[in-house]
């Protein structure tokens, strides 16, 4: 039995993250470390206890994104996730930071980067002008 | 642990590796458990997509509560990052980490885990 090691690369990314090691603290450890706790963001799914975290900047774009979300979340719903796509029943959201939700996908994908805090999926039925946040 | 008879405390600054405290809860828990939650450790314990193949719910899925109050799964941010922000671990019965209540959820707010 493995639990993964976070310093072990990801399917799906370059995992910009996971190289950062505690052999590489030095007088840039502080500015490379708050980096990379910025870089986590949570990831809720509507309904679905236990949230994971994702590191931003192992994606180069939202497909990228939308691959690793549906490895962790697909299986919640028959018909999988499918972010972004038509007729999929899910949308993307994201808390920015001034803490509004916006969906994901409307600006470029370095501007996103910059502003995300946190990740929810939710379903498309939900208008998100009622979106009451479970989480903060 | 969910269905263990008593809460059990553990010190993260004894580990430094998710491996090292896999190996310990393991340990810690393994007289109430059969199965899946041997002395070798929890079995299966993570992959990616491990958490929403628990479709019996006989597994367990480990989980901790972060200084914001939210439950997460363990394993997804390196090592010091989860040790500084875990508030409380809680080795979740799959059902419950997969799915999809809001009843489980208030349980999992009110529940006194100290």
């Amino acid at each position: 039995m493995d639990w993964p090691r976070a310093n072990s690369p990801l399917e799906h990314s370059t995992s910009s993250c996971h190289r950062f090691t505690p052999q590489d603290c030095d007088e840039e450890a502080d500015g490379v470390q708050s980096k990379e706790r910025r870089a986590y963001v949570k990831v809720n799914m509507d309904e679905v206890i236990v949230g994971r975290k994702i590191c931003i900047l192992d994606h180069g774009g939202y497909s990228s994104l939308a691959l690793q979300l549906e490895d962790m979340f697909g299986k919640q719903s028959a018909s999988r996730l499918r972010l972004f796509q038509a007729g999929s029943e899910f949308c993307l959201f994201y808390k920015d930071r001034e803490e509004n939700w916006k969906t994901v996908g409307d600006v470029p994908w370095k501007e996103f980067v910059e502003s995300v805090k946190r990740l929810r999926i939710g379903r498309k039925s939900k208008s998100l002008l009622s979106y009451s946040p479970t989480f903060s | 642990m969910d269905g263990a008879p008593y809460l059990r405390k553990v010190d993260l600054k004894l580990y430094k590796t998710y491996q090292e405290l896999s190996d310990a809860l393991g340990k810690m828990f393994s007289s109430f458990t059969i199965g899946n939650c041997g002395s070798h450790g929890l079995k299966d314990f993570l992959n990616e997509s491990k958490l929403v193949d628990l479709l019996n719910g006989t597994d367990y899925v480990p989980t901790y509560e972060d200084k914001d109050g939210d439950w997460m799964l363990v394993g997804d941010v390196p090592w010091d990052m989860f040790a500084e922000s875990c508030k409380r671990l809680r080795i979740m019965k799959g059902k419950e980490a997969t799915g999809l209540a809001p009843r489980a959820m208030e349980k999992c707010k009110n529940r006194n885990y100290k």
